[in-house]
């Protein structure tokens, strides 16, 4: 899948050493080493962003392991993407704010999720 | 360490294919398989042809040495390093022993198979490279994994097809 | 071979039939009703060198399909990979098992040096990401799995599915058994595929099926096996016949596990 430049490029600022990998029909987005919201344990972490409709959500953020947040979020998993195990949390996003959304506001809105 | 080598049957008839073709002079065909790097458990080196380029007709070159059945221009090697260093692919000369049963790299093979794989790894080290032989009914592999100076035989070939082939040093031969 | 030969009786199999059977690395993910009967029919048959993955342990409510596990098992709380070990040497003494009593997830390595990888397992998430590394890794990945449904007052519908996915074929999405849908409606339950219905003689049936797919795909006795394979089995009807879904399959290869991402994942920078 095909995605704006200008998004890709903005990715690449706010989380440097953003790689791409495809499997199984979906595109990844690997975000090494990512800051995390204040409060979260541990305080950075790799992060793989699906920007596509996967499971029933338009997009997902898994997380290399699971973190310790005030949030306290139900997580899931492990599940095997790309050769690794990654950890996903389940919260009440409105799935409305997440059409037409660009790919760090993606990243962003999961990250509500650690607050 | 060990080497298990894994390509899909189309492939491996197209490789078989191409190298049984004749040559308007020289007495065997060469090409060049491309692969891709898996890791198993126990260090055992997971390796993926995935392409095959056989080396275009007016690469080759007449010799006269009888004991050499095909010799290749160096733009044919340089534009195989070329691809290792874009794609970080294992390369692997593929030539045929037209024969039944197992084939073995002839002392030829050895002499000049380093030095080619010499070149290979110095486009891309973290990757395989090696040799790829086949027979009418078999094939074998010398590679050298990543940074090795010595080759190993690749423990296991499987053709993925049907039926599935398994081809390589550890076959089990049945019980009678 | 002498008419007192172990596999004097599955001759026809052809000549070298035992050399490819005893040669291949078969992996077996789920050991339960289904794994179980797998596990039992490879070791008759001859196969020498296995990797099983189950996390779990014998209890009573397995004992009415767990092939191989006993009233002492359940009491001791046996793993079920022990179940499997014991059914294996017990038939062929020589054999090597490699056991993991863990999730395959956990322990991934020794799952990619299998020549074939038998799928029994609960979830369709858990067989999406099975095939993804049996793709990964150009292993053939045979899949069954079996479901009792009830609606209303009508008599229960048991019906399962034995899908060959082989590499460079349609996979199981292609093959419409995987769906966006189903997937999404699954991971809403958050995963959880809760206690399934389960009986010996339909986990016997796909387990029997799933078995002679892949003796076929080792000795090519029937010359005539067409990839991909995907049988749907009514059990009300006993029947089991290839699905509706292969007359609209699309050919061409698989779009979701193109060729060049076989291997270990190769990540490009932006």
């Amino acid at each position: 899948m095909d995605f704006p430049r200008d998004q890709l490029e903005e990715l690449k600022r706010l989380y440097p050493g953003v790689q791409r990998c495809d499997e199984g029909g979906f595109t990844f987005f690997l975000l090494p080493n990512a800051a995390l919201p204040e409060g979260c344990s541990p305080s950075r972490a790799d992060l793989l962003l699906c920007p596509m409709l996967r499971d029933g959500y338009p997009s997902r953020l898994f997380i290399a392991e699971r973190i310790s947040t005030l949030a306290n979020p139900n997580w899931n998993g492990p599940f095997r993407i790309l050769d690794r195990n990654w950890h996903v949390f389940s919260w009440l996003a409105d799935q409305n704010d997440q059409n037409n959304l660009r790919l760090a506001q993606m990243v962003a809105l999961h990250m509500r999720g650690l607050r | 360490m060990s080497a298990h080598i894994r390509l899909l049957k189309p492939l491996y008839e197209r490789i078989l294919a191409d190298l049984q073709r004749p040559h308007p002079f020289a007495s065997e065909r060469v090409g060049f398989l491309f692969a891709r790097m898996g890791s198993g458990a126990n260090d055992t080196h997971l390796i993926f042809p995935l392409d095959y380029v056989p080396v275009p007709d007016d690469q080759y070159l007449p010799t006269t040495d009888f004991k050499i059945g095909a010799e290749i221009s160096s733009e044919a090697i340089r534009d195989t390093m070329q691809r290792v260093m874009n794609t970080g692919e294992g390369a692997f000369h593929a030539h045929l022993h037209e024969h039944l049963g197992r084939p073995r790299f002839s002392r030829v093979d050895m002499k000049d198979l380093p030095l080619l794989v010499r070149s290979f790894q110095h486009a891309c080290p973290e990757a395989s490279h090696g040799g790829f032989l086949i027979s009418e009914d078999d094939c074998m592999a010398a590679v050298w994994l990543p940074r090795q100076r010595d080759p190993i035989t690749a423990e296991k070939i499987t053709i993925v097809g049907y039926p599935l082939r398994f081809h390589g040093g550890e076959r089990y031969v049945g019980r009678r | 071979m002498s008419d007192d030969d172990k596999y004097s009786r599955q001759s026809f199999l052809g000549e070298h039939a035992e050399t490819w059977i005893g040669t291949c690395v078969v992996g077996i993910i789920g050991l339960g009703g289904g794994g179980s009967h797998i596990v039992q029919q490879l070791a008759h048959i001859g196969f020498l060198r296995y990797i099983l993955y189950d996390a779990d342990i014998v209890k009573d409510h397995n004992l009415n399909r767990l092939i191989g596990a006993t009233l002492a098992d359940a009491v001791e709380n046996l793993p079920k990979i022990e179940v499997a070990r014991r059914v294996i040497l017990g038939l062929q003494s020589d054999a090597s098992v490699e056991a993991y009593r863990e999730r395959w997830q956990e322990h991934p390595e020794p799952l990619r040096r299998c020549d074939l990888i038998f799928g029994c397992v609960d979830g369709l998430a858990e067989r999406r990401e099975l095939e993804a590394c049996a793709r990964r890794y150009l292993i053939p990945y045979i899949d069954i799995g079996v479901d009792v449904h009830q609606v209303g007052a009508e008599p229960p519908q048991m019906a399962g599915q034995v899908i060959l996915s082989m590499p460079g074929e349609p996979c199981l999405m292609c093959m419409g058994f995987l769906s966006e849908t189903d997937l999404a409606r699954e991971a809403a339950r958050y995963g959880h595929a809760g206690p399934r219905p389960q009986v010996v003689w339909a986990n016997g049936v796909l387990a029997s099926t799933a078995v002679g797919i892949a003796v076929d795909l080792l000795t090519g006795w029937t010359a005539a096996l067409l990839v991909p394979v995907y049988l749907s089995y009514h059990s009300n009807l006993a029947t089991i016949k290839p699905h509706i879904r292969l007359e609209h399959l699309e050919s061409g290869t698989c779009p979701h596990y193109p060729v060049e991402q076989v291997g270990d994942p190769r990540f490009r920078k932006l």
